[in-house]
């Protein structure tokens, strides 16, 4: 059960990355309206392919690139790894907001905060699925 | 994943996922509304930038809420099964609050619609027509429930996860 839940989570974010390049490609506006509920898409802090947008934002485009990275070669969580870089994004935010906005720096926090976060993700997916299939097994058990 | 020797030896107390998914649940379909609406009646599309605040904050405050009543003890699984559980809740509470929402700025969407039967004269036909009638002010049933799906979808995903990141940022000192 932990290894399909691990595999799902691997499959669907991988479908969600690939989504956010191929919405400008193959022009799928049902897409761009998808993921309007969850970024601002606003075309200043946005990369473009062929002169269109990626479905979301800079920050968010590395945030999903880098959890499917840390999906991929990280493989214990580490709380103190994930606070660190959510203390560098927030920096970052505020040296944006305050002195100076860079791309490349939205993009390495965003992708560090991303890869943090994904072993912490599939081990509370992976703990969830366990956890609802031992409850299912003792129901049935005690019927 | 272990556990600290003291919550081995001492029976733990059954989580109570209810009460905090629902609290969870209400601040963000609350909030995504009232933020909507704000957003939509000022013409403030800047406010958008807050994005998926709320969703990630709703899932924060269900596993806060839940981390109450075994102090320091929660597992990912606990936080992300709180967080799905709140997202369930928002998508449900946010269609039903939709649905005045979408009452109250039928003279803003009006003017997206027309806007967009402008724009979208390149688009393909097939496409224009199955955005319009999504677009169109009014209650219609075929826009609840697909608002209701990807609420389902969107909610479940940012909530688990911000369930579980939770759950790191409160109290996984001792496991890691």
């Amino acid at each position: 059960m932990s290894l399909s839940a691990r595999a799902a989570l691997l499959f669907g974010t991988t479908v969600w990355c690939l989504a956010i390049v191929a919405t400008p490609i193959f022009h799928l506006t049902p897409l761009y309206v998808f993921f309007s509920a969850i970024c601002h898409q606003l075309p200043a802090r946005s990369w473009h392919i062929h002169g269109e947008l990626l479905a979301v934002c800079i920050r968010c485009t590395a945030i999903y690139y880098g959890f499917l990275a840390g999906l991929l070669i990280l493989s214990k969580p580490s709380a103190r790894l994930f606070k660190i870089a959510a203390a560098i994004t927030a920096a970052e935010w505020l040296f944006a907001f305050t002195v100076f906005d860079s791309e490349v720096l939205r993009a390495l926090s965003g992708i560090l905060l991303g890869a943090s976060a994904a072993p912490i993700v599939r081990t509370g997916v992976e703990e969830m699925f366990t956890r609802r299939v031992r409850t299912a097994h003792e129901s049935i058990e005690r019927i | 994943m272990s556990q600290s020797n003291e919550s081995e030896d001492t029976p733990k107390k059954e989580l109570d996922f209810l009460k905090p998914a629902l609290a969870g649940g209400a601040v963000t379909s609350i909030l995504t509304s009232l933020f909507t609406l704000v957003s939509t009646k000022a013409k403030l599309p800047a406010l958008q930038i807050t994005c998926c605040l709320w969703l990630l904050g709703g899932g924060a405050l269900a596993t806060y809420l839940l981390n109450k009543q075994r102090p320091g003890r929660l597992t990912y699984g606990d936080g992300a099964l709180v967080g799905l559980f709140s997202g369930v809740f928002a998508a449900i509470l946010g269609t039903l609050l939709g649905i005045p929402i979408r009452l109250l700025i039928a003279p803003e969407l009006q003017e997206a619609v027309d806007q967009f039967q402008q724009q979208s004269a390149q688009m393909p036909p097939g496409m224009r027509d199955m955005i319009l009638p999504l677009m169109e002010p009014g209650i219609n049933m075929t826009v609840l429930l697909i608002g209701l799906v990807l609420g389902l979808i969107v909610n479940s995903i940012f909530m688990t996860a911000a369930g579980a990141l939770t759950v790191a940022l409160l109290n996984r000192k001792k496991n890691d």
